[in-house]
C-alpha cells in the first residue's frame, strides 16, 4: 500500500488494437528502483524483447513520473521518457520539465503511461482523469509543436490541459527528433521519432484529482528548510540572473566549449555568446517550471530584424554550444532563431548542432561538395545555411534526409575517413562539452547508457572545481560512477539536476521520506543507483553491445587539442575505463557486470533469465 | 492592519507554487492547483509590445467591500472575520447553489465537493505569500 507520493497505477495503451489497461504499480519495484527512470528500466528489461526495432509496433515508449511529482517539493516539475533509442539501439531516457505534464498525469490518477503498438492513422492519446481515449490527429499531422498544442487546446475547449507534442521531425522519423512541449524538450534519444513511428502526435492530459504526501506536517518543515537553503545558496542568484548561460563562459575558460565540430579550443566570436550578451539581446522575463522556486528559464524575444517577434523559452547553454560555437556561429539572435525552429519542428538542438557541424567540417575538407549538399555551401558560421538545414532535416528534404540519420550514419555514408571526427558515442552525438579539456566527460560519454549524453552524470564541475585537475585520468572512474549514480537517483525520484542549489542527496532523501514514508539510508540509495545503472548495462549487453562500444571518436583520443587551455591534450580513455569498471564491479576486460555485483544488487535472477 | 494581498506581476515567473500550497492547506493536504483559491495566468508567447507585467499574472480574491458573492448568498453562508476584515464561507451552511460563483467577476470562488470556497487569507498568514519565491505577492 502506498502512503503518499505515488498514485499506484500505470496506464497502458496499445495503439494497434486500441486496448487501454490500468494496472497497479508494484510497490516492491517502486521501492527497489525509487521511481521514474529506475522503474522504467526494470519494465523495459523485463518486457522488451531483445532485438526489437525501435520503430516496430512491438517497441515501447514510457512516460513516467516519480513519487514527488505533483507535490510542492522544490525542483520536481519533470517527467522522464524512456525508449530504445533509434540512434544507438541502447536504452535511453530523456527528462523534460515542460508543460507541467508530469504533475498533471498524477492528478489524472497515473504514475506513468506505457505505449506500444502502432496506429493505422495519426492519433493522440487523451487522458481525462479515468476516461482515456485514442483520438484522431489527422488535422495536426504536419503541424509544428506550437500549432499542435494550440489546436488541441481549441479542439478540447480547455486552455488548462497539458499537451506533449511532436513536430514534423518526429513524424518523419528524424532519428534525433524530440518531444517538445512549451519550448522544453525531452530531446535526446529519439523520443519524437519513436512517437512518430507509432503515428502518435501527442499525449494530452487533464487531471482533477490530487497527490498527497505521507507526512504533511514534516513536509512543511522540510519545505521551510529547503526554501531557506535555496535562498542561502550563493550560486542560485547567478542562475536566476542568467539561466544556464553562465556555463558558456565557465566551459570556454576551461577550453571545454565545442567549437567548429570539436576541432579547437578558441573562438573569435565568443563574446557574442556570453551570458551578458544573451541577457541583453534576447532575454525579457524569468520563467519557472511548475512548482519550481528557482526561475532559471528565460523568455526570449527577438526584438528586431528578419526574425522579429520570435518568442520562446531559451536559448540555454547546450543549445548555444551546439547551434552556436560548434557551428561557428557567434550571433545569439541567430542561435535563438535556430533554437525556435528546432522547437517548432521538434528537433533536439544538441544532435542538430552536432550533425550540422560535422557536415560543415566534411564540406570544408572537401569530403562532400555542392553536388552532395544540393548546392548549399556548408561554411562554419553561415547563419542562413544553419537555419535552412534545420528545416531540411525536419522535412527530410534533399541533403537534410542524410543529416536526419544523425552523425554516425552520415559519416558512414560519406566515408573517406570522416568517422575520425564524427563526434558521437554509440550513435548519440556529443553534447556541449569537449572531452579533451575535461577528460571525465569523455569517460561519461563512453559509458553513458545511451551514448554521448551529458545528462547521464556530468563530471565537469567535480573535475574542475573540486579536483581542480580536468586532464588527469586518476580518480575519474570513481567520480564518473558517482555522478552517474546521482543522476540515476535524480531521474528516479525525478528531481531536476538544478536541485543542487541548496540541496544534496540527504535533503532529497528526507523529502522522499516525508512524501512516501519510505526511508532510504545513503548506502541504500547508492545501491539503488548502482542497481539501475547496472540493469541498464545488462539491457545494452543483451542488445549486443560490448566493451568495444565504450569508445570515443578518433579525434578525442588521438588528435591533440590544437589551442586554448587544453592545448596538446587528448582523452586517456583506456586508463579511465579500467578504473571505472572496477568501481562499478564490472569485469575490466569485458565490461560485463560480475556475478557478485549482480548478487549484491539483487539483479542475479534477472541476469540469469537473460542468459538463458 | 495588514490584511490585503498586493500583486507585483512583473516579478511573477509563473511557478504556481502559490496555487500548490493554497490547495494543500485548504484541502487537507491535497495538492492540485485546480483546487487553489488563487490562480496564475501564464502567457508563454508574449509579443514585443507586451508589458512584462502582463506575462505572468496572479489573480487573487480582492476581498471586495461590498462583496457581490456575499450579497448573492441566500442561505447566508458567508460570515465575516472581523479581525482580518475578510468574508469566509461556512461549509455547513453552503448549499452549493453556485450563485456566488456566478456573481464573482474575477472567478475567485472555487467549488469543491459541491461546496463553495474562497480565499480566507489563511488566518492572516497566507501561504501564497509565504512561499512565493519572487515576492510577487505581498501582504499589506
Amino acid at each position: 500500500m502506498f502512503n503518499g507520493g505515488y498514485i499506484g497505477k500505470i496506464l497502458r495503451v496499445n495503439l494497434t488494437d486500441g486496448v487501454i489497461r490500468k494496472e497497479p504499480l508494484d510497490e516492491q519495484i517502486a521501492r527497489d528502483y525509487m521511481g521514474g527512470r529506475g522503474i522504467v528500466s526494470h519494465f523495459f528489461f523485463r518486457e522488451l524483447k531483445p532485438g526489437t526495432d525501435p520503430f516496430s509496433p512491438e517497441s515501447k515508449i514510457c512516460f513516467m513520473t516519480g513519487p514527488l511529482q505533483g507535490t510542492a517539493t522544490p525542483f520536481t516539475p519533470k517527467f522522464v521518457i524512456v525508449n530504445r533509442s533509434p540512434l544507438s539501439g541502447s536504452l535511453s531516457r530523456s527528462v523534460c520539465g515542460g508543460g507541467a505534464f508530469g504533475p498533471e498525469l498524477k492528478y489524472a490518477g497515473y504514475d506513468g503511461l506505457m505505449v506500444d503498438g502502432k496506429a493505422k492513422a495519426p492519433v493522440y492519446i487523451w487522458i481525462d482523469d479515468d476516461k482515456v481515449q485514442i483520438r484522431d490527429a489527422q488535422a495536426y499531422w504536419g503541424k509544428t509543436t506550437g500549432e499542435t498544442e494550440e489546436g488541441i487546446r481549441k479542439e478540447l475547449g480547455d486552455d488548462s490541459i497539458k499537451v506533449i507534442p511532436i513536430g514534423p521531425a518526429g513524424e518523419n522519423r528524424v532519428l534525433f527528433a524530440g518531444v517538445i512541449p512549451d519550448s522544453r524538450a525531452a530531446g535526446r534519444g529519439g523520443t519524437g521519432a519513436v512517437m512518430g513511428s507509432k503515428q502518435l502526435k501527442a499525449i494530452v492530459v487533464r487531471g482533477t484529482g490530487s497527490v498527497h504526501v505521507a507526512d504533511p506536517k514534516r513536509f512543511i518543515t522540510l519545505l521551510e528548510e529547503a526554501y531557506e537553503a535555496i535562498k542561502a545558496d550563493p550560486m542560485a542568484a547567478g542562475r536566476i540572473e542568467y539561466g544556464t548561460t553562465g556555463t558558456v563562459a565557465a566551459a570556454y575558460k576551461a577550453g571545454a566549449l565545442p567549437i567548429m565540430n570539436y576541432s579547437r579550443g578558441t573562438f573569435d566570436g565568443i563574446d557574442g555568446l556570453f551570458a551578458e550578451t544573451v541577457k541583453e539581446k534576447v532575454y525579457v522575463h524569468n520563467e519557472s517550471c511548475f512548482g519550481c522556486p528557482l526561475p532559471c528559464g528565460k523568455t526570449a524575444l527577438i526584438k528586431d530584424g528578419p526574425y522579429k517577434g520570435t518568442v520562446l523559452q531559451g536559448p540555454q547553454f547546450e543549445t548555444i554550444g551546439l547551434l552556436g560555437s560548434n557551428c561557428g556561429v557567434d550571433d545569439i539572435v541567430a542561435v535563438t532563431r535556430a533554437n525556435y525552429l528546432c522547437n517548432q519542428y521538434g528537433l533536439d538542438t544538441i544532435s542538430t548542432g552536432n550533425v550540422i557541424a560535422f557536415a560543415m567540417e566534411c564540406y570544408q575538407r572537401g569530403l562532400i561538395t555542392d553536388i552532395d549538399t544540393g548546392g548549399l555551401p556548408l561554411r562554419f558560421g553561415d547563419v542562413e545555411i544553419l537555419l535552412e538545414l534545420i528545416e531540411k532535416i525536419a522535412k527530410r528534404d534533399g541533403f537534410g534526409d542524410l543529416l536526419a540519420e544523425g552523425t554516425q550514419r552520415l559519416s558512414e555514408k560519406i566515408g573517406k575517413g570522416s568517422e575520425r571526427f564524427a563526434m558521437h558515442c554509440k550513435g548519440q552525438g556529443f553534447a556541449a562539452f569537449e572531452p579533451r579539456s575535461v577528460v571525465g566527460m569523455g569517460l561519461l560519454y563512453a559509458t553513458a547508457t545511451p551514448g554521448a549524453n551529458h545528462s547521464y552524470g556530468p563530471t565537469f564541475r567535480k573535475e574542475l572545481v573540486d579536483l581542480k585537475d580536468p586532464f588527469t585520468h586518476k580518480g575519474k572512474g570513481r567520480i564518473c560512477r558517482n555522478t552517474q549514480n546521482d543522476y540515476c537517483l535524480q531521474d528516479s525520484m525525478i528531481f531536476c539536476s538544478f536541485s543542487r542549489y541548496g540541496f544534496d542527496n540527504t535533503r532529497r532523501l528526507t523529502f522522499i521520506d516525508a512524501v512516501t514514508g519510505w526511508k532510504y539510508s545513503e548506502a541504500e540509495a547508492t545501491r539503488v543507483a548502482d542497481r539501475i545503472y547496472t540493469l541498464e548495462r545488462l539491457f545494452n549487453l543483451r542488445e549486443g553491445f560490448t566493451r568495444e562500444d565504450d569508445v570515443l571518436p578518433w579525434r578525442s583520443l588521438n588528435e591533440p587539442m590544437p589551442d586554448g587551455p587544453a592545448k596538446g591534450n587528448t582523452v586517456p580513455l583506456e586508463k579511465m575505463l579500467v578504473d571505472y569498471y572496477k568501481e562499478r564491479g564490472w569485469d575490466e576486460n569485458t565490461g560485463v557486470p560480475r556475478d557478485e555485483t549482480l548478487k549484491e544488487l539483487g539483479l542475479i535472477d534477472m541476469a540469469e533469465a537473460f542468459k538463458q | 492592519m495588514m490584511n490585503r494581498l498586493r500583486i507585483i506581476a512583473e516579478r511573477c515567473s509563473g511557478c504556481r507554487i502559490c496555487e500548490l500550497m493554497c490547495s494543500m492547506v485548504h484541502h487537507d493536504g491535497a495538492f492540485n492547483p485546480r483546487k487553489a483559491l488563487i490562480c496564475v495566468e501564464i502567457n508563454r508567447t508574449p509579443q514585443i509590445d507586451t508589458p512584462i507585467s502582463e506575462i505572468d499574472i496572479p489573480h487573487v480574491c480582492l476581498q471586495c467591500e461590498p462583496a457581490p458573492c456575499v450579497e448573492s448568498c441566500l442561505p447566508n453562508a458567508f460570515e465575516k472575520d472581523e479581525d482580518l476584515e475578510v468574508w469566509k464561507i461556512d461549509q455547513e451552511l453552503c448549499t452549493g447553489c453556485q450563485a456566488c460563483v456566478d456573481e464573482c467577476q474575477y472567478g475567485m470562488i472555487v467549488m469543491d465537493n459541491d461546496r463553495a470556497m474562497k480565499c480566507d487569507l489563511c488566518d492572516g498568514d497566507p501561504v501564497c505569500v509565504r512561499y512565493c519565491p519572487t515576492e510577487a505577492l505581498i501582504l499589506e
